[in-house]
């Protein structure tokens, strides 16, 4: 999975995220491949990346979300945690997600 | 003035052209004629061009726009022309059976030869943007690609602009050619089928009415290296995505993506590392006899 340069970005592990519009995405053998009309870039998201992509619906937190992938990846719970979260920053640098205010 | 109308055969997809202005053909891709289709049948997408006064406040604008996009609006989609400000030049209805767009009339007396250009290409982006729209509804798209037949088979060649796909078009005959710039490809009761286009670019060019067997993409890296390798299912779709003609509006390209991830769980594609200028039929016989084809002289 794709660290992001800020791990912080504002994110913690409670946030969360939604998928923006205007990203067109399919998922092929587990493996996500999102189009960002806007800046027109393709990219090709590995099986724990689609896994978290496919998981921004802005309910869960993404705690919640690497809790979830500890029973689908052979992975550590605060790897997946910290993964998570430097890949949700790097998400929404790139503008493919936002952050979800709770009112 | 009586309506001019006239039907192409393109992809398998039955275009009907009407136009209140007179004859457009001085507007549609040179090569459009040779899809002519004549006799009766059904429009699967019928386009008409009407008089651009018709709908617009004030007199014409000339030069058209260079720059297009389309966008959501209601009931369809709006074909605009982005300048200063937007210009709507035409709408795609819902399900993109039907479309139309303004136009001058092509005996307009142009002040310049570039007025006249733009407005060719602005009607030919939007053609092509109404034959993408219905050939997804369809099962099928363009692709930014070189098609060539081979022995009864259809082979797609994509890459970026510069990977080979003119130079490689060059060692088949003229006849096997379809196109090196812009090919069709639709799903049928058997595979996917491969289609010349209006659009061949500046090899090929041949009709192939009915379409030819697809039998395996290649995705083009020009480099010393020679190889051929097979993509994964998501690594092909990626690469697609990436060399695929942009319709710069998230539901279509949604739509795009639908069409590649059938493509590639269909047809095999393959990552092709060549030397400019090289022979690529042996990738092509090599590419056969993985897929189970086997001497393709013991074939029937």
């Amino acid at each position: 999975m794709d660290k992001g340069t800020d791990a912080d970005r504002g994110l913690g592990h409670s946030s969360r995220l939604r998928r923006v519009e205007g990203i067109a995405w399919r998922e092929i053998d587990g493996e996500a491949v999102l189009v960002n009309v806007r800046s027109d870039e393709v990219m090709h998201l590995n099986p724990a990346a689609s896994f978290l992509w496919s998981s921004l619906d802005g309910q869960a937190t993404l705690e919640e979300i690497a809790r979830s992938m500890t029973g689908e990846f052979d992975v550590e719970a605060d790897t997946a945690l910290a993964d998570s979260v430097a890949f949700a920053a790097s998400l929404v640098e790139q503008g493919a997600a936002e952050v979800v205010e709770l009112e | 003035m009586s309506n001019w109308n006239n039907a192409y055969l393109i992809a398998g997809i039955r275009i009907e052209i009407t136009s209140s202005v007179g004859d457009p053909t001085a507007y549609l891709p040179r090569d459009m004629p040779d899809f002519t289709m004549g006799g009766p049948g059904t429009a699967d997408l019928a386009i008409l061009f009407h008089d651009q006064g018709d709908e617009q406040a004030g007199p014409p604008r000339y030069p058209f726009p260079s720059h297009f996009k389309m966008e959501s609006c209601r009931e369809g989609l709006s074909f605009d022309g982005m300048e200063e400000d937007k210009m709507r030049l035409g709408f795609i209805h819902t399900g993109c059976a039907e479309a139309k767009m303004g136009l001058p009339p092509p005996d307009t007396p142009w002040r310049t030869a570039e007025e006249e250009e733009a407005v060719r290409e602005a009607a030919q982006a939007f053609v092509r943007a109404c034959l993408q729209c219905r050939l997804m509804e369809m099962g099928g798209t363009l692709m930014h690609a070189a098609g060539v037949t081979w022995e009864g088979d259809g082979f797609v060649f994509t890459g970026h602009t510069r990977a080979g796909k003119t130079t490689l078009s060059r060692g088949f005959p003229t006849a096997a050619v379809l196109g090196d710039d812009l090919v069709a490809v639709r799903e049928q009761r058997e595979g996917f089928a491969l289609y010349g286009t209006p659009w061949p670019g500046r090899e090929g060019g041949t009709v192939s009415y009915g379409g030819a067997p697809l039998r395996a993409v290649f995705n083009l890296h020009p480099g010393s290296e020679s190889g051929l390798h097979r993509q994964s299912s998501a690594q092909a779709l990626a690469e697609l995505a990436t060399n695929a003609p942009r319709m710069g509006y998230g539901g279509e390209e949604s739509k795009l993506l639908v069409v590649f991830s059938s493509l590639v769980q269909a047809v095999p594609i393959y990552r092709l590392n060549m030397r400019l200028g090289d022979d690529v039929t042996p990738y092509l016989r090599q590419s056969s006899a993985e897929e189970g084809g086997g001497d393709r002289e013991d074939r029937p």
